[in-house]
């Protein structure tokens, strides 16, 4: 018989079959096998003889003694059913096992998408890991200025000399552009200039035009959706037509993009291309952010040597005005969100890394103490089971079996909260992300990478909640009557784990508000209550004076001001040259322009000198400039030595200082005080208007009679300064009440797992505690009987948060510009009352005890 | 009661096994089946149905002694028991008391 019937399948079929039936069963087949055998090939015979024992695969000939399957489906049956006894019975612990866990999976839901969001800046561009952002590092003296921005030429220079450099992209931002649509003006603070190349760099997604070719031409714009529909009357078919500036210059539409993805350090509502094409070959002008795009076989070590060479042979060893070195600092295009302070930055990069990394770490903590609590519950009834485990052993149960029930009891716990937490976060969605301010949906993040992490995160919840438990348990040899008191002992290790995070939590919420508190409330220097601001266009701009004098009729009215640059405005940047015994000196700084009503309209203090004269000309006109005090400070002057001091700027411009005014915060608290400019110009694009009274609606209808009598356009749009001064500090207002938000959830979840220590301890103690009460115990010394060991444990839990918290928060308050003191008040009072509710809680529980007759408990024995 | 129905299925079955009397195994059911009805069926369901006639205990089985055919493994022999024959029976009598009572008249239309 050299015909051989498949063996594998034979061999499966012998391990699933009724030992009864499978002779019997093996014997037909392999009757038809032969006969198959001489009427077709081998092959064939071998394929209809496996078909054919594939058909014996089926419930009914399941080997009901030996088939791992059937075992496991009636096991389970009776885990599951034990599960839900012991669940019911014991209702405090199992409400909040499943609370701690459905909360804490459903926080970790919400804070992952966070941490996405954040982590995610950037990382949409095709080849984000290949582009670099290059910034300059400029020496003056002893000191680094660290700058964003490069010469005009730079990026292409750069580019023709690193052998590792594929392609370069620039660009240069314009926060004030406004297009004409019809009378209309629509208002624009995102435009970017850049050369043809950019597609290279950054990648959008074009809807229509030709992305290589769309910004060659000058005076092209490409538009985002968004900024077409609003500018556009006609939007059918953008590409070709023309829109206008307020200045009357003219772009061509060449290409409407898809709205760039909110997690992107720049925000471009349109892109214009260069105006004069042969910028890219020039040296000066010093406002272009310069991108290069790395090869694939890019070093590192290699890249940073020769952007050294490339430094001194484009910029020198020195420049003039005292300019030392220049080094040029590559940026990774995802670092940018997070790290990138440097000076004339384009848009604020409010992201920081602390931040993910607080996260992740609330997100870890929260799990922790939802496995502690699950961990501790699960152990404290041991005793309990004992009778079961016991019986199960006695049966025959190994000690695998036992550890695989309690891993299912686990399994199930964690299943139900699971199903729980995503009906929360399904349900809680939509507000969780208008709250937190994430943009990204829901589907955008889940990509099977993210499932895979969910499901890693998942088991590891498993095997941490079901691996003490499920081993201690297992352990238990049958008959045991007691358990050894090692399990006391590391439960009171995990409290006290749980205890001291909490109270490092507490103080941790308590610190971090501080310091937003403070931030907040920090004098900016200025006075941004009650102004109310808008933007003029060309018309108003003429009439100005009209407007003012008109405005100034109003009796509501204080004081009307005009200015280039609001506060909270980005400013642009300058450089002021004056003379010393050494030679000329250089400040590189921001400036603005404002007339001679800004300072009182801010209510800025002169310290120095005097405001400027009241000259209503508009013919640029020398009557001085005002600085501010750190600009004295920069250049050695006391404010009344710099008073008198002849600023120059470029070969044309020179004035003199006529005034000195107090540091004021003209950007977010972020940011410390930069020297500053102001100088003298009628007629600002920013319009301000100090309020004497409170009634804005009223004064706001006046003022916009008074517009439409004067200004060209027929509506003008209102902002009160404050609010908008208010809007840098949205995302901080709103990660520290997400961070306190989470912190109150751990300690929440702590305390449950107190209270339900508390039940079973209650339990357990009722019989002592009734016999006590019998001998004349108090109910004061019951309940200090009962809280004591939480007492203890808190105290010792004290002890080791309040050091911690104070290293850990010191180093924390160092990032700021603008810190508080860490206070012993800070660190002991939110310690003192997390203790005073942990003893509350285990007294409020204990108390029952108080409550109980002691004859109807003793009655029993 | 339930269980003790017979299906079209299991009846046929159950017959071969009495037609066969003393031979009675899974691939001769099979064959006999196929040869008498024409009907194909697997020899798993053959398997499957002879097992749950004899779960209903209307079939026992044994095994026949050892062979130097079918590779070594023995017959799984099956025989119709008191019970199956009598739920056989029944049945038979119920298709025929049916038959007697369909009229002449519906079947012999000319």
């Amino acid at each position: 018989m050299d015909r051989q019937e498949p063996k594998w399948i034979v061999r499966w079929l012998r391990r699933f079959c009724d030992q009864d039936l499978i002779e019997g069963i093996e014997g037909d087949l392999f009757e038809l096998f032969e006969l198959e055998s001489k009427e077709y090939s081998t092959s064939k015979a071998r394929r209809r003889y496996t078909w054919r024992a594939l058909g014996f695969f089926r419930a009914s000939f399941i080997n009901k003694r030996k088939s791992i399957t059937y075992q496991l489906t009636t096991m389970l049956g009776n885990y599951f059913k034990i599960s839900i006894r012991t669940a019911l019975k014991n209702k405090t612990s199992s409400l909040v096992n499943l609370l701690g866990l459905t909360l804490g999976l459903t926080a970790c839901g919400f804070l992952a998408q966070y941490i996405y969001q954040e982590w995610s800046y950037d990382r949409h561009f095709a080849n984000y890991d290949r582009i670099y952002r290059l910034t300059l590092d400029m020496e003056f003296g002893d000191e680094m200025t660290k700058l964003a921005i490069s010469p005009s030429g730079f990026g292409k220079a750069v580019s023709e000399k690193a052998p590792q450099v594929e392609a370069f992209g620039m660009l240069r931002k314009f926060s004030n552009f406004q297009f004409k649509k019809g009378t209309e003006l629509v208002k624009t603070s995102h435009v970017y200039q850049t050369e043809a190349g950019l597609q290279n760099i950054l990648d959008y997604h074009w809807l229509s035009g030709d992305p290589q070719k769309a910004l060659s031409a000058p005076y092209s714009i490409v538009l985002t959706q968004s900024l077409a529909d609003k500018l556009l009357i006609n939007n059918s078919n953008p590409v070709g037509q023309i829109i206008t500036r307020d200045n009357e210059d003219k772009y061509t539409i060449t290409g409407i993009i898809a709205d760039p993805p909110i997690n992107s350090h720049i925000h471009p509502e349109a892109f214009i291309s260069l105006s004069d094409p042969n910028v890219v070959n020039q040296m000066d002008a010093w406002r272009w952010v310069t991108y290069v795009k790395v090869t694939e076989s890019f070093n590192a070590n290699k890249f940073a040597q020769s952007l050294a060479d490339i430094s001194t042979a484009i910029f020198g060893e020195k420049g003039g005005s005292g300019r030392g070195k220049i080094i040029i600092q590559p940026e990774k295009l995802t670092d940018i969100h997070f790290i990138s302070d440097r000076k004339f930055e384009m848009e604020t990069n409010d992201g920081n890394r602390i931040y993910i990394q607080g996260f992740s770490i609330l997100m870890i903590l929260i799990l922790t103490m939802s496995i502690i609590n699950y961990v501790n519950l699960t152990t404290a009834q041991t005793h309990q089971r004992l009778k079961e485990v016991s019986v199960r052993k006695t049966f025959g149960a190994k000690k695998k079996q036992i550890i695989s029930q309690f891993f299912f009891e686990s399994g199930l716990m964690i299943s139900l909260s699971v199903v729980f937490s995503l009906l929360i976060i399904l349900g809680g969605q939509s507000l969780f992300q208008s709250y937190a301010g994430i943009e990204l949906s829901i589907f955008e993040m889940l990509n099977w990478k993210a499932i895979l992490m969910v499901v890693a995160v998942l088991l590891f919840i498993l095997l941490f909640s079901g691996i003490y438990p499920s081993l201690k348990l297992s352990s238990i040899k049958a008959f045991q009557k007691e358990l050894k008191t090692k399990t006391n002992r590391f439960r009171s290790i995990l409290i006290l784990f749980q205890l001291s995070l909490s109270c490092l939590i507490l103080i941790g919420t308590t610190v971090v508000y501080q310091q937003y508190q403070f931030m907040t409330s920090q004098q900016l220097g200025f006075n941004q209550n009650q102004i109310i601001t808008t933007k003029m266009d060309d018309v108003a701009i003429k009439n100005y004076w009209v407007i003012h004098d008109k405005l100034m009729q109003l009796p509501e009215v204080k004081t009307v001001a005009s200015a280039e640059h609001s506060p909270g405005e980005t400013a642009p940047i300058n450089n002021f040259e004056y003379n010393t015994k050494d030679g000329v000196k250089k400040v590189v700084c921001p400036h603005i322009w404002a007339d001679q009503h800004y300072v009182e309209a801010l209510q800025l203090n002169i310290i120095a000198g005097e405001d400027f004269e009241d000259y209503r000309g508009n013919d640029g006109k020398r009557i001085g400039v005002l600085i501010n005090e750190a600009f004295a400070e920069e250049s050695g002057w006391t404010p009344e030595e710099a008073v008198g001091q002849t600023l120059k700027s470029g070969t044309s411009w020179e004035d003199k200082i006529i005034g000195v005014v107090q540091d004021f915060h003209f950007v977010s608290l972020h940011h410390a005080i930069e020297p500053m400019v102001i100088r003298h110009l009628v007629g600002g694009r920013d319009l301000l208007i100090k309020s004497a009274g409170t009634d804005y609606q009223k004064l706001i209808s006046e003022i916009d009679q008074i517009w439409q009598e004067t200004a060209g356009t027929e509506q003008a749009e209102f902002t009160f300064l404050d609010k908008h001064f208010q809007k840098q500090y949205e995302k901080d207002q709103k990660r520290a009440e997400l961070f306190a938000g989470f912190s109150f959830l751990i300690i929440f979840i702590s305390l449950a797992g107190l209270f339900g220590l508390t039940t079973y301890t209650v339990q357990r103690r009722l019989k002592e505690m009734s016999i006590r009460k019998v001998h004349g115990a108090s109910t004061i010394e019951i309940l200090s009987l009962m809280t004591k060991e939480f007492g203890v444990l808190s105290l010792l839990a004290a002890f080791i948060a309040i050091p911690t918290a104070y290293y850990v928060f010191n180093a924390w308050l160092e990032n700021f510009a603008y810190a508080i003191n860490l206070q012993p008040i800070l660190l002991t009072l939110p310690v003192l009352l997390l203790m005073m509710l942990i003893l509350l809680t285990a007294a409020l529980r204990s108390y029952k005890v108080v409550r109980v007759n002691p004859a109807q408990i003793l009655r029993n024995e | 009661m339930k269980g003790s129905q017979l299906g079209e299925l299991e009846e046929i079955i159950l017959l071969t096994v009495g037609a066969l009397y003393d031979d009675a195994y899974g691939v001769a059911v099979m064959q006999d089946v196929e040869k008498r009805t024409g009907r194909k069926i697997t020899i798993s369901t053959v398997h499957s149905v002879l097992k749950r006639l004899e779960e209903k205990g209307y079939c026992e089985s044994r095994y026949d002694g050892a062979t130097n055919e079918r590779g070594g493994r023995r017959k799984h022999l099956f025989r119709v028991t008191t019970a199956g024959e009598n739920v056989l029976h029944t049945s038979r009598e119920i298709r025929n008391g049916l038959w007697n009572a369909i009229p002449d008249m519906a079947f012999n239309k000319k």
